[in-house]
């Protein structure tokens, strides 16, 4: 199982067939292996077109019509103790951040989690939180 | 083993000695207190009951009424002396002037010693009072003291008795010798010279006057006495009912005493029996091993590069226990179940203890691990250990709010006219500590206030306290351990809250901390506090886990993913 599958069985949706041969970056934020990760960070090769096509596939709709724009622009950035040198998004949120809740509802029937997406310099960049669990 | 048996009838009285007594903190009485009058019966009586005792039993007699001296025993016998001088007066002559003069200081010396009798008597009676109250109080021996103070109170009233009958029976003497003198011619007493009447009636007015002022000063006593009298009286029934209380315990202890000898006796029979022959009674373990049973079938589900650590792992537990097996002798060994002896040996708990300990390098795990098994209790965090626990605090990933929609709901409500709006928020949020060992997956309570500002630089921001809080336990799953948990805990991290669920002695403990500033705006990846950005102890075991290797590398490098291409 390669990266692009990886991703594929995180978010559970099949992926943009143009995406399948794109170099795909995957990160797992597990401060604790005793425990699941909780963050995933990845970067997928594409261009406009197919950053489009994985907004679409995703379901996500722009954050700045969203709640999801009250974690931006904080949430494009990584903790301080961990350093990804191919995670470099823009931090000033692109017009075309997009993102939808994501993962299990919590106890008022809200996902905790959620997915914000962004296409900037030749990359898709995607923070997937799991939310609590 | 060392048999434990109660000694039968540990719990009798011990008889009423002079050792007994004398610990009461009266003033001792030696001889010389004893006062001029009384016979060396009464002193021998003192000194075989102890001077307390004897105290006791003055008082006794003094306040238990019948048998005992009664306040009139002094008039009585000074009314008897004062009358037989009042009657020898009025009929002493010239002639027998020189008589009456040795029969009137006869008589001043009977006084004397009547007197100094019921003088002694009395004090010895007096100190006694408050040695009663203490022999009551002590409900030892209560019948041997109260039948002493009896037998020594009539003793007392004998000897006084005896006393006075003999001072008497020697005044009436020289008097029944005047009065010889004198019958004959009556009337010679009205030709007394004057100087003799007046001498006679000096004497009959101090024999009075003595004996006003005894009466007096045994009145002052009797007042004393009399409450301490009805007290008496009254702890009378509360001594009978004490008395019976103990003689009913003493009935029932006796059989108690045997049968627990027995249990004990039997106990340790069966115990050194059993331990002797290694044959010590195990609980019902058929459904652990069937649970173990069920995991260890699951097991073979996992991938086998896994599975071979895992089971090089459990060896590795397993061949260190058994290290230590020579020195059990006990049934088990050899048998997955082999723990369960090893649990009952202390030494089994230090061997835990280090075993868990050698898997961390950080101090607060090892703080911990010493918490749990010393049945600690509560742990407090200082704002520097919180620090070391390497956590990212974040209110957005708040539980049981959508921190977001409050945000933004918030925001919602600023205006050009009313740029700000502020809320108070008290919520909690989950996090993972990165310092292995530490708090693991646990809650941040968050307590502040959110501030939406429409025109500043921060859409939101967050200003409050925060503090930690966690159950430092080790409750696993085995259903995680077989494939269906909740996803709580990775397999690793159930195989290793499993392990120390079943392998290290001891008791979970809350963990909370000092509550300590923290703030975090819309701009921020994660919360500012004091310990932003400390980086984490991973645990030894965890080290060599192959994908930590990759996440920790990914971490530090900045490199790859941390997946397996």
């Amino acid at each position: 199982m390669n990266d692009f599958q990886r991703l594929e069985r995180l978010i559970g949706v099949k992926l943009p067939a143009a995406l399948e041969k794109a170099s795909v970056k995957l990160y797992a934020d597990q401060p604790d292996p005793a425990y699941p990760p909780h963050t995933f960070y990845a970067r997928v090769d594409a261009d406009e077109q197919a950053y489009a096509d994985l907004v679409q596939a995703l379901g996500l709709t722009p954050v700045a019509d969203s709640d999801l724009r009250m974690l931006l622009p904080g949430k494009w950035q990584t903790p301080q103790v961990l350093h990804l040198d191919w995670w470099t998004p823009a931090l000033d949120t692109p017009p075309n951040a997009a993102g939808k809740p994501f993962g299990e509802k919590d106890a008022n029937g809200d996902q905790a989690g959620w997915i914000l997406a962004q296409f900037h310099d030749g990359y898709a960049y995607l923070r997937i939180y799991l939310g609590s669990g | 083993m060392n048999k434990t048996k109660l000694p039968k009838g540990h719990a009798q009285r011990s008889p009423l000695t002079n050792e007994n007594v004398s610990n009461s903190p009266q003033k001792p009485v030696d001889d010389s207190q004893i006062a001029v009058g009384v016979t060396p019966s009464i002193v021998s009586l003192q000194r075989y009951i102890g001077n307390s005792g004897m105290n006791a039993l003055l008082a006794q007699g003094v306040t238990a009424g019948g048998g005992a001296i009664q306040r009139d025993w002094f008039d009585d016998a000074t009314s008897a002396v004062s009358d037989t001088a009042s009657g020898v007066a009025g009929a002493v002559s010239d002639a027998a002037g020189s008589a009456y003069d040795a029969a009137s200081g006869a008589a001043s010396s009977a006084y004397n010693a009547v007197s100094g009798a019921a003088s002694s008597a009395y004090d010895a009676a007096s100190g006694a009072v408050g040695a009663v109250t203490g022999a009551v109080s002590d409900a030892l021996g209560i019948d041997g003291i109260i039948a002493q103070i009896e037998g020594v109170i009539r003793g007392i009233q004998r000897e006084v008795e005896s006393q006075i009958d003999g001072i008497l029976s020697g005044i009436r003497e020289e008097f029944s010798g005047l009065e010889e003198l004198t019958t004959g011619d009556l009337s010679a007493i009205m030709e007394l010279p004057p100087q003799i009447q007046e001498k006679a009636q000096t004497f009959i007015d101090k024999l009075m006057g003595g004996r006003g002022e005894n009466v007096d000063e045994l009145q002052a006593l009797w007042d004393e006495w009399k409450p301490l009298t009805e007290r008496l009286g009254e702890a009378m029934p509360q001594i009978d009912a004490l008395k019976s209380r103990l003689e009913a315990l003493e009935t029932n202890l006796d059989p108690q005493i045997d049968s627990t000898n027995q249990l004990v006796e039997g106990f340790a029979s069966n115990a050194e029996s059993q331990i002797g022959t290694a044959n010590v009674t195990l609980p019902d373990i058929t459904p652990l091993k069937d649970m173990i049973s069920r995991a260890v079938a699951a097991l073979s589900v996992i991938p086998k590069a896994l599975f071979a650590q895992v089971k090089a792992f459990i060896a590795g537990v397993k061949k260190f226990f058994l290290m230590w097996g020579k020195y059990c002798s006990l049934k088990n060994i050899g048998y997955p179940w082999f723990w369960l002896d090893l649990a009952t040996m202390g030494i089994y708990r230090e061997l835990a203890r280090a075993a868990f300990k050698a898997g961390y390098s950080h101090y607060l795990p090892k703080a911990f691990i010493d918490n749990y098994v010393d049945l600690g209790g509560a742990y407090m965090m200082n704002e520097k250990d919180m620090g070391q626990c390497a956590v990212v605090a974040d209110v957005t990933e708040a539980e049981g709010i959508n921190f977001r929609q409050e945000a933004l709901a918030l925001f919602k409500t600023t205006t050009p006219a009313a740029p700000k709006a502020e809320k108070k928020m008290k919520f909690a949020a989950l996090s993972v500590a990165t310092t292995h060992g530490t708090l693991g997956s646990f809650h941040i309570n968050f307590e502040g206030t959110l501030t939406a500002n429409l025109f500043g630089d921060k859409d939101w921001e967050f200003n409050g306290t925060m503090n930690f809080h966690d159950l430092w336990d080790f409750d696993y799953s085995l259903l995680t351990l077989i494939g269906f948990g909740d996803g709580h805990r990775s397999f690793y991290g159930e195989l290793l809250t499993a392990s120390a669920a079943e392998f290290l002695p001891g008791t979970g403990f809350d963990i909370n901390s000092a509550n300590i500033p923290v703030t975090q705006s819309n701009k921020d990846r994660e919360a500012e506090w004091s310990g932003k950005g400390i980086p984490g102890v991973p645990s030894r075991l965890a080290r060599a886990l192959p994908h930590e290797q990759k996440g920790e590398k990914g971490g530090e490098t900045g490199g790859e993913s941390n997946f397996e291409k």
